[in-house]
């Protein structure tokens, strides 16, 4: 044997030993991941594929069929619409407004512990409470919202049973959800960039808006990217305050992917088409996150 | 008129960190602001860049009182320890930052960058990020950054100490260098007496929130103002023995300290005489120890014997640790000099720098 063989060979020996070692630690894990990811998920691409009957059985095999009724279907290119719309209010919505709330916390003065908190408290709140939560807020005849803005001048809506809003009162709600988490991790990267860059923008000349520009923003990037892809599947994947407030309606506008193949799984039991839908989703979302991330090289500094 | 702090105090909380600072820098003068950690002098620097705001007292630049001005508005530049670089922007963009601040036009900033990175040696560098500079180079792009504003002030907080030492000694001099071509005035904060001894025009010492002496490097090494000024400047430090004068009859005085006397000459005698209590410390420098078999004829100040505890060869010179007694006394030697590590041998203390001062007040006697 040569010598490069031999070494080799103990490479590939030390490679073993070692990946003999870590598997205990990566095993636990790994199980639950195949168990509740890897094959739903396998499995959805296998029903895509499948006919099922209205009680969910007796699996034909369709080919892509389905996937192309989902693709072609103006139902489905709708409910991309409503989500990409509803992402879109929710990421700048809890995104600008998780910075606005980190940025005025983030200063040291008597109290602010109290204030940190109460702006982050949203995270430990979950979505069904939220949302039972809200929808009082915006009952047309009993809610808080209406009655400010009565107060303000302004006119009632029927946040939830009018097309026109449904969609933004859902995304307000979900807004309203994730800032808390949105905050929490803003303030975590404002406490990160160091005080020396301020004092050196300062006496450079930037007064207040140049050192939010030029110091803030940019040492901020990666924590906004990440802030903005979570909120991204947050959106695509939200589902309870739908289903708690609107339930897709009124005429479907708030109808998102993922409450449409609820309803087409759980409600139409045509569980063949609904993993068809999810198959898309998924690779949408993907899609997307890597958009983000690609796009993303170009603006964002990670130090 | 370059610089000047009129009784300027700052007070964190109910520490002192900076008491009735008075000083004045003229225009062009380069002024190290010298002390141990915690001694005020950043808090100094940072009050005239308007970074902090002093508790009381007044600050100028070019006669302009400054005091509530604020930090972009007063034409000053500083060099901060750690660099504070923008990592995000390239070097050229660090150094062009303060002047887009200043909206001044694009090809004047251009010109100016590349005045200053020739100047640096940084114009191989210009497209970098901060991230890609080793310690030196990033140290340089903060130099840049504040020379090509051309400010009436270079602020500069302790900008070498991040560097390694063959660096920094390289780096002094170009320092040196720079500020005569540029003839601005230089605020630099330093708690490295090598720095302050060879850039500094004039020093303040500071400790503990006060101003303890303002001079040229020689005056401060040869005519400390008080016990701290004298301990602090000089490596090795100087060493102080405390005893009682006494006449020896013939108007002459001598010290007696522990294991040590000392016979002064008359004018000495006046000198230390106007100490305000019984006794009085006398200070010695390590290159005024001299081992008795090298020293000669000559009359000495004081002869003492000593066990030679620890020598330490830096090549040039040799510094030797003596114990009188159980205590140590620093001499510092040429390296030719015969001193056996471990063996007791007879010193001598050379008659014409020993200075006085007041243990009641610390301050120098003369």
């Amino acid at each position: 044997m040569t010598a490069a063989a031999q070494a080799r060979a103990r490479r590939r020996r030390r490679w073993l030993q070692q990946s003999l070692a870590a598997s205990p630690f990566v095993l636990p894990s790994l199980a639950l991941f195949c168990v509740f990811v890897f094959y739903p998920l396998v499995r959805s691409v296998w029903l895509g594929f499948h006919a099922t009957d209205p009680f969910g059985r007796r699996e034909v095999w369709v080919g892509i069929d389905q996937y192309r009724d989902v693709l072609t279907s103006s139902d489905f290119r709708h409910s991309l619409l409503v989500t990409g719309q509803f992402a879109l209010y929710t990421v700048v919505g809890s995104t600008c407004l998780g910075l606005y709330l980190a940025l005025l916390v983030h200063r040291r003065l008597p109290g602010i512990l109290f204030f940190r908190t109460v702006f982050s408290s949203t995270v430990a709140s979950s979505v069904a409470v939220s949302s039972v939560m809200w929808f009082r807020l915006l009952n047309p005849g009993v809610g808080v919202l209406n009655y400010v803005l009565g107060k303000g001048g302004l006119p009632a809506e029927e946040w939830l049973t009018d097309p026109k809003w449904a969609l933004f009162a859902v995304g307000m709600t979900t807004v309203w959800m994730n800032v808390g988490l949105a905050t929490i991790v803003i303030l975590a990267g404002l406490q990160n960039i160091p005080e020396e860059l301020y004092e050196s923008a300062r006496v450079d000349g930037a007064r207040a808006w140049n050192q939010f520009l030029h110091v803030t923003l940019p040492a901020l990037s990666p924590t906004l990217l990440f802030v903005s892809v979570v909120g991204v599947i947050f959106a695509f994947e939200s589902f309870g305050q739908i289903d708690i407030l609107t339930k897709g309606g009124p005429l479907d506008s708030t109808n998102v992917i993922v409450y449409s193949i609820y309803r087409e799984a759980f409600l139409h039991y045509n569980v063949g088409l609904a993993s068809a839908q999810a198959v898309v989703l998924f690779v949408l979302v993907l899609l997307l996150t890597l958009v983000q991330f690609v796009a993303a090289q170009r603006w964002v500094f990670y130090r | 008129m370059g610089v000047r702090f009129d009784q300027v105090s700052k007070r964190f909380g109910d520490v002192v960190a900076l008491a009735d600072f008075s000083l004045d820098v003229d225009d062009g003068e380069f002024m190290v602001l010298l002390g141990p950690s915690g001694c005020g002098k950043t808090t100094a620097l940072r009050i005239l860049a308007g970074l902090e705001e002093p508790s009381s007292g007044d600050v100028y630049i070019d006669d302009r009182d400054v005091t509530a001005m604020a930090a972009h508005d007063r034409d000053i530049a500083m060099v901060f320890q750690n660099y504070a670089l923008y990592p995000h922007m390239s070097v050229y963009d660090n150094i062009a930052f303060g002047l887009r601040m200043r909206h001044i036009p694009r090809r004047e900033i251009d010109r100016l960058v590349r005045d200053a990175a020739d100047l640096l040696g940084l114009s191989e560098l210009l497209k970098r990020k901060p991230g890609q500079l080793s310690g030196g180079q990033r140290q340089r792009v903060a130099l840049g950054r504040a020379i090509v504003r051309r400010p009436k002030v270079f602020l500069m907080d302790e900008p070498l100490s991040n560097l390694d030492a063959k660096l920094r000694a390289q780096t002094r001099i170009e320092l040196i260098r720079l500020h005569r071509q540029l003839q601005t005035t230089v605020l630099y904060v330093t708690h490295d007496q090598v720095e302050a001894m060879t850039m500094g025009r004039r020093i303040a010492v500071l400790e503990r929130g006060l101003l303890q002496q303002v001079g040229s490097p020689q005056d401060i090494y040869e005519r400390p103002a008080n016990l701290f000024v004298a301990e602090f400047i000089g490596s090795p430090a100087m060493s102080f023995f405390r005893g009682t004068p006494r006449d020896t009859g013939d108007g002459g005085l001598a010290v007696d300290c522990p294991s040590i006397s000392f016979t002064l000459s008359p004018a000495q005698a006046a000198v230390a005489r106007r100490a305000s209590g019984a006794e009085v410390v006398v200070g010695v420098r390590p290159e005024h120890i001299e081992p008795a078999e090298a020293y000669g004829e000559r009359a000495a100040a004081a002869t003492f014997d000593a066990q030679v505890d620890v020598v330490e060869m830096l090549g040039n010179e040799i510094h030797a640790t003596l114990l009188i007694d159980s205590r140590g006394v620093i001499a510092r030697l040429p390296s030719d000099e015969l001193v056996r590590q471990g063996a007791s041998q007879r010193f001598v203390v050379a008659p014409e720098h020993l200075l006085f001062f007041d243990p009641a007040t610390g301050r120098r006697l003369e």
